[in-house]
Protein backbone atom coordinates (compact mmCIF):
# COMPACT_ATOMS: atom_id res chain seq x y z
CA UNK A 1 0.00 0.00 0.00
CA UNK A 2 1.18 3.75 -0.64
CA UNK A 3 2.16 5.16 2.29
CA UNK A 4 3.06 8.64 2.74
CA UNK A 5 6.31 9.41 5.02
CA UNK A 6 6.73 12.75 6.18
CA UNK A 7 10.24 13.69 6.83
CA UNK A 8 11.79 16.54 9.05
CA UNK A 9 15.05 17.41 9.35
CA UNK A 10 16.71 20.14 10.83
CA UNK A 11 14.27 22.45 9.97
CA UNK A 12 13.42 21.07 6.45
CA UNK A 13 10.32 18.88 5.68
CA UNK A 14 9.51 17.04 2.61
CA UNK A 15 7.00 14.20 1.41
CA UNK A 16 8.34 10.94 0.13
CA UNK A 17 5.46 8.67 -0.93
CA UNK A 18 6.57 4.64 -1.15
CA UNK A 19 4.53 1.64 -1.70
CA UNK A 20 5.32 -0.70 1.37
CA UNK A 21 3.53 -2.91 4.10
CA UNK A 22 2.73 -0.71 6.76
CA UNK A 23 4.01 -2.46 9.53
CA UNK A 24 7.40 -2.62 8.22
CA UNK A 25 9.59 -1.43 11.48
CA UNK A 26 10.60 1.49 12.32
CA UNK A 27 14.71 0.92 11.62
CA UNK A 28 13.89 -0.20 8.12
CA UNK A 29 11.90 2.77 7.68
CA UNK A 30 14.10 5.21 9.36
CA UNK A 31 16.74 3.86 6.52
CA UNK A 32 14.79 4.02 3.80
CA UNK A 33 14.18 7.58 4.40
CA UNK A 34 17.73 8.19 4.88
CA UNK A 35 18.82 6.80 1.70
CA UNK A 36 15.78 8.61 -0.12
CA UNK A 37 16.81 11.72 0.75
CA UNK A 38 20.21 10.89 0.21
CA UNK A 39 19.33 9.62 -3.52
CA UNK A 40 17.16 13.57 -4.08
CA UNK A 41 14.08 12.24 -4.09
CA UNK A 42 12.55 14.01 -0.82
CA UNK A 43 11.92 17.62 -2.32
CA UNK A 44 12.65 19.90 0.57
CA UNK A 45 15.13 18.13 2.32
CA UNK A 46 18.78 18.64 1.20
CA UNK A 47 19.98 15.49 0.51
CA UNK A 48 23.55 15.90 2.70
CA UNK A 49 22.38 14.34 5.43
CA UNK A 50 24.76 12.17 7.49
CA UNK A 51 24.65 8.36 8.02
CA UNK A 52 22.04 7.34 10.56
CA UNK A 53 20.47 10.84 10.49
CA UNK A 54 17.44 9.56 11.63
CA UNK A 55 19.00 7.69 14.30
CA UNK A 56 17.46 9.13 17.28
CA UNK A 57 14.38 10.04 15.50
CA UNK A 58 11.08 8.72 15.88
CA UNK A 59 7.94 7.50 13.75
CA UNK A 60 4.60 8.91 14.52
CA UNK A 61 2.02 6.20 12.35
CA UNK A 62 -1.43 7.28 11.28
CA UNK A 63 -3.84 4.99 9.70
CA UNK A 64 -6.66 6.04 7.90
CA UNK A 65 -7.85 6.63 4.44
CA UNK A 66 -4.08 7.08 3.06
CA UNK A 67 -1.80 5.95 5.60
CA UNK A 68 0.81 8.62 6.77
CA UNK A 69 4.38 7.78 8.82
CA UNK A 70 5.69 10.95 10.46
CA UNK A 71 9.92 10.80 10.55
CA UNK A 72 10.79 13.46 12.97
CA UNK A 73 12.45 14.73 15.86
CA UNK A 74 12.13 13.83 19.77
CA UNK A 75 9.74 16.68 20.90
CA UNK A 76 10.35 16.52 24.66
CA UNK A 77 10.26 20.23 25.72
CA UNK A 78 7.25 22.43 26.53
CA UNK B 1 -16.01 23.37 29.82
CA UNK B 2 -13.60 23.59 31.41
CA UNK B 3 -10.33 24.09 29.69
CA UNK B 4 -6.94 23.07 32.06
CA UNK B 5 -3.70 23.85 30.32
CA UNK B 6 -1.15 21.56 31.98
CA UNK B 7 1.87 23.97 31.88
CA UNK B 8 2.60 27.63 32.35
CA UNK B 9 5.96 27.65 29.87
CA UNK B 10 7.13 28.30 26.79
CA UNK B 11 3.71 26.64 24.73
CA UNK B 12 1.60 26.97 27.44
CA UNK B 13 1.78 30.73 28.62
CA UNK B 14 1.67 31.70 24.53
CA UNK B 15 -1.09 29.19 24.34
CA UNK B 16 -3.15 31.25 27.02
CA UNK B 17 -2.73 34.25 25.46
CA UNK B 18 -4.23 33.01 22.32
CA UNK B 19 -6.81 31.34 24.06
CA UNK B 20 -8.42 34.26 25.74
CA UNK B 21 -11.16 34.95 23.27
CA UNK B 22 -12.36 31.43 23.90
CA UNK B 23 -15.73 31.32 25.63
CA UNK B 24 -15.03 28.76 28.32
CA UNK B 25 -13.20 28.54 31.66
CA UNK B 26 -9.85 28.37 31.55
CA UNK B 27 -7.55 26.78 34.03
CA UNK B 28 -3.63 26.46 34.41
CA UNK B 29 -1.40 24.24 36.35
CA UNK B 30 1.90 25.02 36.92
CA UNK B 31 4.45 24.53 40.44
CA UNK B 32 7.37 26.69 38.65
CA UNK B 33 8.11 30.67 38.99
CA UNK B 34 9.07 33.27 36.69
CA UNK B 35 12.66 33.86 36.04
CA UNK B 36 14.67 36.64 34.42
CA UNK B 37 15.46 33.74 31.72
CA UNK B 38 11.61 32.83 31.06
CA UNK B 39 11.35 36.46 29.73
CA UNK B 40 12.87 35.43 26.36
CA UNK B 41 10.37 32.84 25.17
CA UNK B 42 7.25 32.69 27.96
CA UNK B 43 4.62 34.91 27.78
CA UNK B 44 5.27 36.93 30.97
CA UNK B 45 6.22 40.37 31.85
CA UNK B 46 9.36 41.69 34.01
CA UNK B 47 7.31 42.28 37.05
CA UNK B 48 6.20 38.69 37.42
CA UNK B 49 9.31 37.82 38.08
CA UNK B 50 9.90 35.32 41.44
CA UNK B 51 5.68 35.03 40.99
CA UNK B 52 4.51 31.26 40.32
CA UNK B 53 3.50 30.64 36.85
CA UNK B 54 0.16 29.62 37.25
CA UNK B 55 -0.49 32.92 39.28
CA UNK B 56 1.27 35.24 36.84
CA UNK B 57 -0.56 34.21 33.97
CA UNK B 58 -3.65 34.57 35.86
CA UNK B 59 -2.55 38.11 37.28
CA UNK B 60 -1.85 38.73 33.12
CA UNK B 61 -4.76 38.06 31.57
CA UNK B 62 -6.87 39.78 34.45
CA UNK B 63 -5.36 43.14 33.89
CA UNK B 64 -4.77 43.09 30.39
CA UNK B 65 -7.96 41.45 29.24
CA UNK B 66 -10.55 41.08 31.63
CA UNK B 67 -10.35 37.20 31.07
CA UNK B 68 -10.68 35.06 34.38
CA UNK B 69 -8.29 31.92 34.80
CA UNK B 70 -7.95 29.25 37.40
CA UNK B 71 -4.74 29.06 38.62
CA UNK B 72 -3.25 26.09 40.13
CA UNK B 73 0.06 26.34 42.20
CA UNK B 74 0.99 22.46 42.79
CA UNK B 75 3.17 20.42 40.74
CA UNK B 76 0.73 17.64 39.09
CA UNK B 77 1.25 13.95 40.79
CA UNK B 78 -0.56 10.46 40.20
CA UNK B 79 -1.66 11.47 43.85
CA UNK B 80 -3.64 15.36 43.29
CA UNK B 81 -3.79 14.45 38.93
CA UNK B 82 -7.58 13.45 40.01
CA UNK B 83 -8.56 16.13 42.01
CA UNK B 84 -7.19 18.59 39.31
CA UNK B 85 -8.07 17.07 36.18
CA UNK B 86 -11.27 15.67 37.20
CA UNK B 87 -13.76 18.14 36.50
CA UNK B 88 -12.44 19.13 33.21
CA UNK B 89 -13.75 19.14 30.15
CA UNK B 90 -10.75 19.35 27.59
CA UNK B 91 -7.22 18.80 29.32
CA UNK B 92 -4.07 20.99 27.00
CA UNK B 93 -1.05 19.09 27.93
CA UNK B 94 2.10 21.34 27.44
CA UNK B 95 4.56 19.74 30.14
CA UNK B 96 8.13 20.04 29.59
CA UNK B 97 9.02 16.81 30.64
CA UNK B 98 8.26 13.23 30.40
CA UNK B 99 7.12 11.82 34.07
CA UNK B 100 3.92 14.37 34.18
CA UNK B 101 3.31 13.99 30.92
CA UNK B 102 2.81 10.76 31.82
CA UNK B 103 0.77 11.28 35.19
CA UNK B 104 -1.55 13.34 32.21
CA UNK B 105 -1.80 10.65 29.55
CA UNK B 106 -2.33 7.47 32.52
CA UNK B 107 -5.12 9.83 33.50
CA UNK B 108 -6.76 10.69 30.91
CA UNK B 109 -6.78 7.45 29.00
CA UNK B 110 -8.15 6.12 32.33
CA UNK B 111 -11.21 8.12 32.42
CA UNK B 112 -10.88 8.55 28.55
CA UNK B 113 -11.30 12.24 28.65
CA UNK B 114 -10.21 14.55 25.82
CA UNK B 115 -6.69 15.43 25.20
CA UNK B 116 -4.10 17.26 23.47
CA UNK B 117 -0.70 17.12 23.50
CA UNK B 118 2.23 19.63 22.38
CA UNK B 119 5.49 19.05 22.37
CA UNK B 120 8.83 21.23 21.12
CA UNK B 121 12.27 19.85 19.35
CA UNK B 122 15.55 20.71 21.15
CA UNK B 123 16.96 23.87 19.35
CA UNK B 124 13.40 24.71 18.05
CA UNK B 125 13.74 23.15 15.08
CA UNK B 126 9.84 21.37 15.31
CA UNK B 127 7.18 21.48 16.91
CA UNK B 128 3.71 18.86 17.15
CA UNK B 129 0.24 19.19 18.22
CA UNK B 130 -1.61 16.07 18.99
CA UNK B 131 -4.67 14.16 20.18
CA UNK B 132 -3.82 11.77 22.93
CA UNK B 133 -4.26 8.78 20.62
CA UNK B 134 -1.65 9.45 18.53
CA UNK B 135 0.94 11.38 20.50
CA UNK B 136 3.39 9.02 22.27
CA UNK B 137 5.85 10.69 24.80
CA UNK B 138 9.55 11.21 23.87
CA UNK B 139 12.03 11.51 26.58
CA UNK B 140 14.18 14.20 27.55
CA UNK B 141 17.56 13.70 26.22
CA UNK B 142 21.00 13.59 27.29
CA UNK B 143 21.62 16.30 30.51
CA UNK B 144 23.23 19.25 28.63
CA UNK B 145 21.11 18.95 25.41
CA UNK B 146 20.27 21.78 23.72
CA UNK B 147 16.43 23.44 25.10
CA UNK B 148 14.09 25.61 23.91
CA UNK B 149 14.78 28.11 26.28
CA UNK B 150 16.74 31.61 25.71
CA UNK B 151 16.55 33.63 22.20
CA UNK B 152 15.73 32.61 19.15
CA UNK B 153 12.79 30.56 19.07
CA UNK B 154 9.51 32.70 19.93
CA UNK B 155 8.59 32.76 16.03
CA UNK B 156 8.32 28.68 16.22
CA UNK B 157 6.73 28.57 19.76
CA UNK B 158 3.73 31.45 18.26
CA UNK B 159 3.48 28.99 15.78
CA UNK B 160 3.09 25.90 17.45
CA UNK B 161 1.25 27.35 20.26
CA UNK B 162 -1.00 29.30 17.28
CA UNK B 163 -1.21 25.67 16.20
CA UNK B 164 -2.69 24.40 19.50
CA UNK B 165 -5.09 26.36 19.91
CA UNK B 166 -6.23 26.29 16.68
CA UNK B 167 -6.81 22.99 17.26
CA UNK B 168 -8.15 23.59 20.92
CA UNK B 169 -10.89 25.91 18.86
CA UNK B 170 -11.67 23.22 16.11
CA UNK B 171 -12.28 20.67 19.50
CA UNK B 172 -14.61 23.07 21.19
CA UNK B 173 -16.63 23.91 17.36
CA UNK B 174 -17.95 20.93 16.76
CA UNK B 175 -15.26 18.20 18.03
CA UNK B 176 -13.13 18.06 15.60
CA UNK B 177 -9.75 16.65 16.27
CA UNK B 178 -6.99 18.11 14.60
CA UNK B 179 -3.00 17.72 14.95
CA UNK B 180 -0.25 19.71 13.62
CA UNK B 181 3.42 19.35 12.43
CA UNK B 182 4.96 22.46 13.22
CA UNK B 183 8.59 23.59 11.37
CA UNK B 184 9.86 26.97 11.20
CA UNK B 185 8.82 27.11 7.25
CA UNK B 186 5.99 25.54 7.81
CA UNK B 187 2.29 24.03 9.68
CA UNK B 188 1.13 21.07 8.22
CA UNK B 189 -2.83 19.76 9.72
CA UNK B 190 -3.83 16.62 9.32
CA UNK C 1 14.26 1.70 -11.88
CA UNK C 2 17.64 1.56 -8.83
CA UNK C 3 19.26 -0.98 -7.50
CA UNK C 4 18.78 -2.03 -3.76
CA UNK C 5 20.78 -3.68 -1.52
CA UNK C 6 19.60 -5.44 2.16
CA UNK C 7 21.81 -6.67 4.72
CA UNK C 8 19.65 -9.52 6.31
CA UNK C 9 19.72 -10.43 9.78
CA UNK C 10 17.25 -13.71 10.21
CA UNK C 11 13.82 -12.01 9.24
CA UNK C 12 15.14 -8.32 10.31
CA UNK C 13 16.40 -5.69 7.66
CA UNK C 14 19.51 -4.90 9.20
CA UNK C 15 20.57 -2.21 6.43
CA UNK C 16 19.19 -0.94 3.30
CA UNK C 17 21.45 0.52 0.56
CA UNK C 18 19.66 2.87 -2.46
CA UNK C 19 21.59 2.37 -5.54
CA UNK C 20 21.58 3.67 -9.42
CA UNK C 21 20.16 2.01 -12.56
CA UNK C 22 23.07 0.22 -12.78
CA UNK C 23 24.87 -0.28 -9.33
CA UNK C 24 25.07 0.41 -5.91
CA UNK C 25 27.95 2.87 -5.11
CA UNK C 26 30.80 0.99 -2.92
CA UNK C 27 30.80 2.69 0.01
CA UNK C 28 33.33 2.17 3.43
CA UNK C 29 30.40 2.49 5.83
CA UNK C 30 28.71 -0.82 4.03
CA UNK C 31 31.90 -3.01 4.57
CA UNK C 32 32.26 -1.81 8.06
CA UNK C 33 28.59 -2.59 8.88
CA UNK C 34 29.39 -5.75 7.40
CA UNK C 35 32.32 -6.37 9.09
CA UNK C 36 30.48 -5.08 12.59
CA UNK C 37 27.72 -7.96 11.94
CA UNK C 38 29.44 -10.56 9.98
CA UNK C 39 28.66 -13.01 13.00
CA UNK C 40 25.00 -11.99 12.73
CA UNK C 41 24.57 -11.39 9.11
CA UNK C 42 22.32 -14.28 7.35
CA UNK C 43 22.08 -12.79 3.90
CA UNK C 44 23.14 -9.78 1.42
CA UNK C 45 20.78 -9.52 -1.10
CA UNK C 46 20.50 -6.81 -3.75
CA UNK C 47 18.04 -5.95 -6.84
CA UNK C 48 19.02 -5.86 -10.60
CA UNK C 49 17.27 -4.45 -13.61
CA UNK C 50 15.28 -6.07 -16.16
CA UNK C 51 15.52 -9.75 -15.67
CA UNK C 52 19.14 -10.46 -15.13
CA UNK C 53 18.45 -13.21 -12.34
CA UNK C 54 22.33 -14.07 -12.47
CA UNK C 55 25.38 -12.59 -10.36
CA UNK C 56 27.39 -10.03 -12.48
CA UNK C 57 31.15 -10.06 -12.42
CA UNK C 58 31.10 -7.56 -10.53
CA UNK C 59 29.27 -8.93 -7.96
CA UNK C 60 31.16 -12.03 -7.48
CA UNK C 61 34.56 -10.36 -6.99
CA UNK C 62 32.58 -7.91 -4.47
CA UNK C 63 31.34 -11.22 -2.80
CA UNK C 64 34.58 -12.95 -3.02
CA UNK C 65 35.94 -10.10 -0.92
CA UNK C 66 34.01 -9.24 1.41
CA UNK C 67 33.75 -13.44 2.18
CA UNK C 68 37.65 -13.34 2.47
CA UNK C 69 37.91 -10.11 4.72
CA UNK C 70 35.25 -11.26 7.05
CA UNK C 71 36.12 -15.59 7.07
CA UNK C 72 32.52 -15.73 6.80
CA UNK C 73 30.25 -17.65 3.92
CA UNK C 74 27.40 -15.96 3.31
CA UNK C 75 24.07 -16.25 1.41
CA UNK C 76 23.79 -13.71 -1.66
CA UNK C 77 20.83 -13.07 -3.42
CA UNK C 78 19.82 -11.58 -6.41
CA UNK C 79 16.11 -10.13 -6.67
CA UNK C 80 14.34 -9.18 -10.41
CA UNK C 81 11.11 -8.40 -10.62
CA UNK C 82 10.01 -11.95 -11.26
CA UNK C 83 12.89 -14.13 -10.10
CA UNK C 84 15.17 -14.66 -6.95
CA UNK C 85 18.13 -16.52 -6.92
CA UNK C 86 20.16 -17.74 -4.00
CA UNK C 87 24.84 -18.51 -3.99
CA UNK C 88 25.98 -19.74 -0.28
CA UNK C 89 29.54 -21.56 -1.60
CA UNK C 90 29.39 -22.55 -4.92
CA UNK C 91 25.85 -23.72 -5.02
CA UNK C 92 23.36 -21.36 -6.93
CA UNK C 93 19.53 -22.08 -6.22
CA UNK C 94 16.15 -20.46 -7.71
CA UNK C 95 14.69 -19.47 -4.83
CA UNK C 96 10.79 -20.55 -4.35
CA UNK C 97 10.25 -18.73 -0.87
CA UNK C 98 8.82 -15.81 -0.58
CA UNK C 99 10.51 -14.10 2.68
CA UNK C 100 8.56 -10.73 3.94
CA UNK C 101 10.96 -8.12 2.76
CA UNK C 102 11.05 -9.40 -0.97
CA UNK C 103 8.19 -7.76 -2.12
CA UNK C 104 9.76 -4.51 -0.40
CA UNK C 105 12.95 -5.03 -2.01
CA UNK C 106 11.16 -4.83 -5.38
CA UNK C 107 8.71 -2.10 -4.56
CA UNK C 108 11.93 -0.08 -3.32
CA UNK C 109 13.86 -1.07 -6.84
CA UNK C 110 10.87 -1.06 -9.39
CA UNK C 111 8.44 0.84 -8.17
CA UNK C 112 8.97 4.58 -9.61
CA UNK C 113 10.48 7.44 -7.51
CA UNK C 114 7.63 9.66 -6.47
CA UNK C 115 7.27 12.80 -4.95
CA UNK C 116 3.91 13.86 -3.11
CA UNK C 117 2.16 16.37 -4.72
CA UNK C 118 -0.47 18.29 -2.68
CA UNK C 119 -3.97 18.44 -4.63
CA UNK C 120 -5.78 22.00 -3.47
CA UNK C 121 -9.52 21.64 -3.64
CA UNK C 122 -11.00 24.40 -5.56
CA UNK C 123 -13.04 26.44 -3.71
CA UNK C 124 -16.07 27.07 -5.19
CA UNK C 125 -17.38 30.78 -5.19
CA UNK C 126 -20.33 31.41 -3.42
CA UNK C 127 -24.15 31.15 -4.93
Amino acid sequence: MNVLINITYQGQSGNYLVNMDPGVDDATIKNVCEEAVRSGEVPGISPAIPKNAFANFVIDRFHGEQARFVVRPKVPFG
Amino acid sequence: MKILFCGGGALGSHALFLARDIQHNLAVIDFDRVETKNLASQWFVKQMIGRNKATALKMQLLNFYDVKLQDYTVRLTPLNVGTILGDAGLVVECFDNAESRRTVQNYVRSKQKPCIHAGLAANGEFGVVRWDKDFTIDEEGVPGQATCEGRGFLPLILRLSSSLVASVQFYVADGREVSWNVSPRNAESF
Amino acid sequence: MREVCFLVVQDKILRVYFGSATSIPDERERWDTIWEHRDKITEIVHSHPGEFLDFSREDLTTMEAVEAGTGKTFTWSIVTKAGFRSRKGSQDHQREDTPWWLQLIRRLSYGEPRTHKTIRKRKEPKA
